[in-house]
């Protein structure tokens, strides 16, 4: 806008604001009464100023570079967009001055000037207190948020952006819920009911984060107000307790796991099927359970008045306190002991106690734990087996000898029976006029062979009670089985076939002859019987010679095709004076093992041996190649 | 009636010949048996005279010999020889029957004395049981 000079006298001066209008130099050309007002002059003291002197001499400089850039670019800078300055009264005061500038004319600015000094004051009150309450909400030792009604942030602490770990960075004027999605709908249905007027506050809350990690925070919210009354938005006062809280958490864990363990000792303690206690190391009882004095015929209560030493048996006291000095001494770390304990009554009581030690850390002994178990009842019926297997094992001795004296009395009274019938028969020849010489002579010769065989019995049995000592020669294992089964088939097995099965090429082995005859006749013998005893029909007995598997000894095996044996029997078959024939005495089998044995071989009962029967099997062992 | 015969079941060959021989001696007929299935085999009740049994047998021993004869209606006297091994219960048993029992070694003049005994109870009850066979001896 360019108006001529009279016009924009006429505009000055109707202006109610102070206004000048300069020439390019900075000289003043028109003003007001406003102006000379403002300043304290008169207008024609004015407009003998420059403007540079209405200015406070500190920003005259500044100005002069200011016009002088302006006056290559002139352009209207309206109020409030210009920088203030301090204006200078006549007097020397100083006031903060807006200006406007407006080119109106080629070299000729109108200036507006607003004296700004009461807004100013109030504006730098202002900004002022906010610049305190942002010092003081930055420094607040509380997270502290201000949100507007959108839940935008208007203002907050540091702690807050620590504590929510949110670093440095920059939130005000952004969204709570864009800061933290994972705010849970509880928390904002607090904001909603807050910006509605409440006032709400939770001493302790998890905080699921969206990292995962979970935060207990106290907090408070409450809605702020505008200078008109309305709710301008709300503030949030928190604290993390997360420390707090997890230490507490932990503090309750430690509680429940201590309480829960106590419980579990206490019940284990008093519960147990065993004797425990607790013993300090000078000896006294620190803790019994019931078990434990129950053994002693008390009470709990009355037992810890009754020390160990009491309690434990004088007899067994000493060695006990032997083992409790190692024990202490570090030698061993627990030891066991039967002994007795003196009951309430005076009755002694049998137990276990195996005793261990607890240090303290630094390796002190602490007490001792105490172990007790009632052994009272096994230690008696211990002792009745024990004497009951004593007088069995004397009835049995007993059994023994007369079982093998009615053994060998049968033996010796076959071949006597025998003398004593030849010997009667040469008599009665004799006294007869001996008729027939050739029957006194047989009968004679066979009177000595019948007494030598008696004197034969009368040696084996010798040999037998030596043990061990087995006269053995170098035998032909298959001229035995063959000698022995005549002999048998010569004693009455009527009706028993018999099939053998030798081996011709068998080395000879190192034996006595006439104990592993006498096996071979028991064997025979048992099977003959059982067959007889089950009406088996045909009865047949196979006696196989062979090399045992290993090679190292010679086998026979004696089988029958009677009804066998079940497994009870067999296990017990070897057993002295076992038998299930009506008139067995049962040492057949124990003897012949005893014989097998004694001359190096084993007997034993194939059970595995089918279709059916008995199958007994022994070995013998080769004679030596040099021998 | 043939004569009397005695029958010696013994499974001891060394028994069988020696007491053979003295009852031959002393005239009388026997026969010997290894085993009393043996004799069973050979057994007619009808034959008189008496039997000379070993107790302890392989095979059927001789008390079971003298369930079997019974169980056959035989009344044949029996004479029991023991060997002194053989248990107490089947040497009470023997005691308690009617029959006779000698203990191994046997006197042989006892023993004698004992099968003539034995056979001419056996001739006697025959006799009784049928006495219209008496003329017959």
């Amino acid at each position: 806008m360019m108006v001529d000079d009279a016009a924009l006298a006429r505009f000055v001066d109707a202006s109610p604001n102070a206004m000048l209008v300069a020439a390019r130099d900075g000289g003043i050309v028109m003003c007001n009464a406003a102006a000379g007002a403002l300043f304290g002059r008169t207008p024609a003291e004015l407009s003998a100023s420059k403007v540079e002197d209405l200015m406070a001499p500190a920003d005259r400089a500044a100005h002069r570079a200011s016009r002088a850039s302006y006056g290559t670019a002139p352009a209207p800078r309206a109020m409030g967009a210009g920088r203030l300055v301090r204006g200078l009264r006549n007097d020397g005061s100083e006031f903060v001055a807006e200006i406007g500038l407006a080119p109106v004319a080629p070299d000729r600015v109108l200036a507006t000037v607003v004296d700004v000094s009461q807004s100013t004051r109030e504006g730098e009150r202002l900004r002022e207190r906010e610049e305190l309450l942002q010092l003081f909400v930055d420094h607040a030792p509380a997270a502290l948020a201000m949100f507007d009604r959108e839940m935008r942030y208007i203002a907050v602490s540091r702690r807050w952006l620590d504590d929510y770990r949110l670093g440095s960075r920059n939130i005000v004027g952004r969204s709570h819920y864009e800061v933290f999605p994972e705010l849970p709908e509880r928390l904002r249905a607090v904001h909603r009911r807050c910006l509605a007027g409440a006032v709400e506050r939770q001493d302790e809350a998890p905080f699921e984060r969206a990292d995962g990690t979970t935060q207990w925070l106290r907090w408070e919210a409450l809605p702020w107000h505008t200078a008109a009354g309305d709710i301008g938005g709300i503030l949030i006062f928190s604290e993390d307790i997360t420390d707090r809280k997890l230490a507490q958490l932990e503090r309750e864990r430690l509680h429940a796991a201590v309480e829960q363990s106590e419980e579990r000792f206490r019940a284990t303690f008093e519960q147990a099927a065993v004797g425990i206690a607790h013993i300090a190391v000078d000896g006294a009882w620190l803790r019994v359970n019931r078990r434990l004095a129950g053994m002693t015929g008390r009470e709990p209560d009355d037992l810890l008045v009754h020390p160990p030493a009491e309690i434990i048996f004088a007899e067994d006291a000493e060695h006990e306190a032997v083992q409790r000095a190692r024990m202490v001494a570090g030698e061993i770390d627990h030891y066991g002991l039967p002994l007795r304990f003196v009951r309430a009554n005076g009755d002694l009581r049998w137990v276990m106690l195996t005793m261990s030690l607890l240090r303290h850390a630094d390796g002190r002994p602490g007490y001792f734990i105490a172990v007790v178990e009632d052994i009272d009842e096994r230690r008696r019926a211990e002792h009745a087996t024990r004497e009951l297997r004593a007088e069995m094992d004397r009835l049995l001795a007993v059994n023994v000898a007369s079982q093998t004296a009615m053994a060998v009395a049968h033996e010796l009274n076959q071949p006597l029976n025998a003398v004593s019938s030849y010997a009667e028969a040469a008599l009665r020849l004799l006294r007869a006029g001996n008729p027939k010489p050739d029957r006194l002579e047989h009968a004679l010769e066979s009177a000595a062979a019948q007494a030598q065989r008696a004197g034969r019995v009368v040696r084996e049995l010798l040999r037998f009670l030596k043990k061990g000592v087995v006269e053995a020669s170098v035998l032909d294992l298959n001229a035995i089985v063959r000698d022995s089964l005549a002999i048998v088939e010569g004693g009455g097995f009527g009706g028993c076939r018999t099939h053998l099965d030798l081996a011709p090429e068998l080395r000879p082995v190192w034996a006595n002859r006439a104990q592993v005859e006498k096996v071979l006749a028991n064997l025979v013998r048992n099977g003959v019987e059982s067959m007889h005893e089950a009406g088996v029909q045909p009865q047949r007995i196979t006696i196989s010679v062979t090399t045992a598997p290993d090679g190292d000894m010679a086998l026979v095996t004696v089988a029958d095709a009677g009804p066998g044996m079940d497994a009870a029997t067999a296990a017990r078959a070897f057993e002295p004076f076992f038998t299930t024939k009506p008139a067995g005495i049962g040492m057949g089998l124990a003897i012949s093992r005893a014989l097998i044995e004694a001359n190096g071989g084993r007997l034993w009962i194939d059970e595995n041996a089918k279709p059916r029967g008995a199958t007994f099997r022994f070995s013998l062992p080769f004679a030596a190649l040099d021998v | 009636m043939s004569a009397p015969t005695v029958f010696l079941v013994d499974d001891d060959a060394a028994v069988r010949d020696g007491v053979s021989m003295l009852l031959e001696t002393d005239g009388l007929a026997v026969e010997a048996y290894e085993s009393a299935e043996r004799f069973l085999a050979s057994f007619d009740k009808v034959r008189a005279g008496c039997l000379v049994l070993d107790v302890a047998m392989p095979g059927v021993t001789g008390p079971q010999l003298q369930d079997e004869l019974r169980r056959r209606g035989s009344t044949l006297p029996i004479i029991f020889l023991t060997a002194l091994g053989e248990s107490a219960a089947t040497v009470h048993a023997l005691k308690g029957s009617a029959h006779d029992f000698l203990a191994k070694p046997a006197d042989g003049g006892q023993l004698l004395e004992r099968v003539r005994e034995a056979i001419a109870r056996d001739l006697a009850q025959r006799e009784q049981a049928e006495p219209l066979h008496g003329d017959r001896r």
